[in-house]
C-alpha cells in the first residue's frame, strides 16, 4: 500500500480559515490528506502543539496565518513568523526533518493558492516519507556512537 | 546571615544522598544538591529535589493519634507505647509484621529485625527501601 | 586573584560600600553559594568550584537574590559573580523575577581550564572587575559532532539518550532560568502522568522550547542529570539559532528584550 501522509493544518480564523473556506465554497478540489484546526491566531500555535501533533500521528504540520500586516490582533503572525523557524530547528536537532513542519501565509481571498500549497505540501511529505516518531521504535538500547 | 547553606543527607532512601538547605532566616526555603558529596556527586532523584516540602507540610504529625470512636485523636506519648505493647502482647506472632528503615544504622536495623524474630515470634519484617 | 577579590570585598564591607557579599564559601562540606556580612567571613570565600549563585527556591519558585532582596530590601549587595551567574542575573531582572538595583556585581573571568570543563561559550561576565577574559571561545566539540550526524542517526541517538530519563525534574529545578509557578513538564495536557520514561521527545522539548530565547548555557541542566543525558546539547544549538536570526543571546546585555514575545523595531505594536 503506497504511503498516505497525514497533515494536520493549524488556520488562522480570519484568513487562512476564510481563505480554504473560498476553497470549499467554490468546489476546488484538493487531497484529503489534511485536517484542518481552525485557531483564532497563528500566533495561538505553541510548537508544544505542533509536537503533540506529530506525537499523535501527523506526519506533517502546516500553519497558516494572515499576510504580515493584516493580522487581525496587529502583532499574532509577526510572533508566528520568529516563533516557527526556532521550531524547526530544535526539530532538526532532535533528528526530525524540519520540512515536516510549514508556515505559510493565506490570506482569505487565496481560495486557489491554499489548493495549491496542499497539493505541493502533500507531494513533499509523501516524497518524505512517514514521521519516524509514529512509525516503529528503534529498538537499539546501546548508545549510538557520537 | 540572611541565607544559610546547610550541608544534610537526603531522609528518604538508603543511598543517602548530599543535600544542601537553603535557610532563610531560620527558614527552610529550598534545596540543592551537594556536589561535593561523594555519594551524590550534585545529583538528585525527585525525592531528594524536594526533600525540603515536607518539612512545613500541615499533614505531618506532631503527636501520637489513637483511634478513638473510629477518629484518630491526639494521644500522650504514654498512652501511645502502652497501647503498642498491650496490642503486641495480645496479638499472635504471625500477625505482627514490623518495618525498618533504610535510614536506621544497621546497629538499629539488627536489633529490630532481633527483637520481631527473638521476642515477638514472627518473621515478617520489612523495610522502606522500595518506598 | 582570590586574594585581591577578598580583598576589595574586605573593603567594601568596611567602607560601607556594601552591606552584603554573596559568593561561593568554603565548608567543612563542601564548597556553597552563601552570603558574607564580616571582613572576618570573607576569609572563607572562594572563587573554584562549579556552584551556581543564582538558582531558583522550590516550592516557592523565586530565586535566592530575590528572597534575599526582599528581606531587606535596601541593603546594598555585592555578588561575585563569574559570567554564567551574571547571565542569569540580567535575564531575570529583564524578566522581572529580581531587580538589579542596589546590587553590585563584582565579576570575575574564569580560566582556560574552567571554561574548557564548563565547555562555556562566554567564560567572563560583562562587569569585569578580576581576571581577564578568554579572547578565544571555547569550542563545543560535542555539539559539533551531533551537528555532523545525519538525521535518522541524531533521532536515533536522542531516543536511546532520552529513554534514559528517570523523571526526577532535575534538569527544570537545577535551571536558573526555571521560575514558572506552573511549569508545562508537570502539565497533563503535554505530558501524560506516570508514563516512565517520559514520552519521547515531549518531556524534554518542552523545555528546550520555553528555554529557547532564555537558555543562559550555564550547563546546570546537564550537570544535575543523574542519567547524564547530554541536555545543553539541544538548548546550546537553540540558543546559537536565535543568536544567528535574531542576534539576542540570553543574559549578555542587561537590558536589551528578548525578540519572541517582544515588539521589535518595524513591527507593528497595540502601544501607541
Amino acid at each position: 500500500m503506497s504511503f498516505e501522509p497525514r497533515i494536520v493544518a493549524f488556520l488562522c480564523n480570519w484568513c487562512s480559515y476564510t481563505g480554504a473556506d473560498l476553497a470549499g465554497t467554490a468546489r476546488m478540489r484538493y487531497p484529503p490528506n489534511v485536517v484542518i484546526i481552525r485557531v483564532m491566531c497563528s500566533g495561538r500555535v505553541s510548537p508544544l502543539l505542533v509536537m503533540s501533533a506529530l506525537k499523535q500521528g501527523a506526519d506533517a504540520v502546516l500553519i497558516c496565518g494572515c499576510h504580515i500586516g493584516d493580522c487581525h490582533y496587529t502583532t499574532g503572525n509577526w510572533q508566528t513568523e520568529k516563533r516557527i523557524p526556532l521550531l524547526r530547528k530544535a526539530l532538526e536537532m532532535l533528528g526530525i526533518d524540519p520540512r515536516r513542519v510549514r508556515l505559510e501565509w493565506v490570506s482569505a481571498s487565496e481560495g486557489a493558492r491554499f489548493v495549491e500549497l496542499i497539493e505541493e505540501y502533500v507531494a513533499e511529505i509523501r516524497q518524505l516519507g512517514p514521521n519516524p516518531l509514529t512509525g516503529a521504535q528503534d529498538a537499539r538500547t546501546s548508545p549510538p556512537s557520537l | 546571615m540572611p541565607n544559610e547553606s546547610v550541608f544534610s543527607i537526603c531522609p528518604y532512601c538508603g543511598a543517602g544522598c548530599g543535600l544542601n538547605l537553603q535557610v532563610l532566616d531560620g527558614r527552610l526555603v529550598g534545596v540543592r544538591p551537594s556536589r561535593s558529596h561523594p555519594v551524590s556527586q550534585g545529583r538528585l532523584c525527585i525525592k531528594g529535589w524536594h526533600a525540603n516540602e515536607f518539612v512545613t507540610s500541615e499533614d505531618r504529625l506532631t503527636t501520637p493519634l489513637i483511634r478513638k470512636d473510629g477518629r484518630l485523636q491526639p494521644a500522650p506519648w504514654k498512652e501511645a507505647l502502652d497501647l503498642v505493647a498491650a496490642r503486641l502482647r495480645a496479638a499472635a506472632p504471625d500477625g505482627i509484621g514490623a518495618l525498618s528503615s533504610a535510614k536506621c544504622t544497621n546497629e538499629e536495623n539488627y536489633l529490630m529485625q532481633k527483637f520481631v524474630r527473638v521476642v515477638l515470634g514472627s518473621n515478617n519484617v520489612d523495610h522502606c527501601a522500595r518506598l | 586573584m582570590l586574594e585581591q577579590v577578598r580583598r576589595h570585598c574586605k573593603e567594601a564591607l568596611d567602607a560601607k560600600r556594601l552591606d552584603l557579599v554573596y559568593g561561593v564559601g568554603n565548608r567543612k562540606a563542601g564548597p556553597a553559594p552563601r552570603f558574607f556580612s564580616t571582613a572576618e567571613e570573607l576569609d572563607e570565600l572562594v572563587l573554584a568550584g562549579k556552584e551556581p549563585l543564582v538558582f531558583t527556591c522550590r516550592p516557592s519558585d523565586r530565586n535566592v537574590v530575590d528572597l534575599v532582596r526582599e528581606r531587606s530590601p535596601t541593603a546594598k549587595l555585592g555578588i561575585v559573580a563569574r559570567g554564567c551567574d551574571e547571565r542569569a542575573l540580567f535575564e531575570l531582572a529583564k524578566r522581572f523575577q529580581l531587580s538589579l538595583d542596589g546590587i553590585e556585581i563584582i565579576g570575575v573571568a574564569c580560566d582556560q581550564a574552567q571554561a574548557e570543563e564548563c565547555r562555556c561559550p562566554r567564560p567572563y561576565p560583562k562587569n569585569l572587575a578580576f581576571g581577564t577574559p578568554l579572547d578565544k571561545p571555547v569550542d563545543d566539540p560535542v555539539l559539533e559532532k551531533l551537528q555532523r550526524l545525519p538525521l535518522e542517526e541524531r533521532l536515533a541517538f536522542w531516543r536511546y539518550q532520552l529513554s534514559k530519563c528517570v523523571k526526577c525534574y532535575g534538569c527544570r529545578n537545577a535551571c536558573p532560568m526555571c521560575f514558572c509557578k506552573e511549569c508545562q513538564m508537570e502539565g497533563e495536557l503535554f505530558v501524560p502522568r506516570g508514563a516512565q520514561p517520559p514520552e519521547f521527545p515531549t518531556f524534554h522539548f518542552v523545555q528546550l522550547i520555553h528555554l529557547a530565547d532564555r537558555c543562559i548555557d550555564c550547563g546546570e541542566c546537564e550537570r544535575a542529570c543523574p542519567m547524564d543525558i547530554p541536555l545543553r546539547l539541544l538548548k546550546k544549538s537553540l540558543r546559537s539559532e536565535v543568536r544567528e536570526r535574531f542576534g539576542y543571546e540570553a543574559g549578555v546585555d542587561p537590558t536589551t528584550a528578548s525578540p519572541l514575545g517582544s515588539i521589535e523595531r518595524g513591527e507593528p505594536s497595540h502601544a501607541e
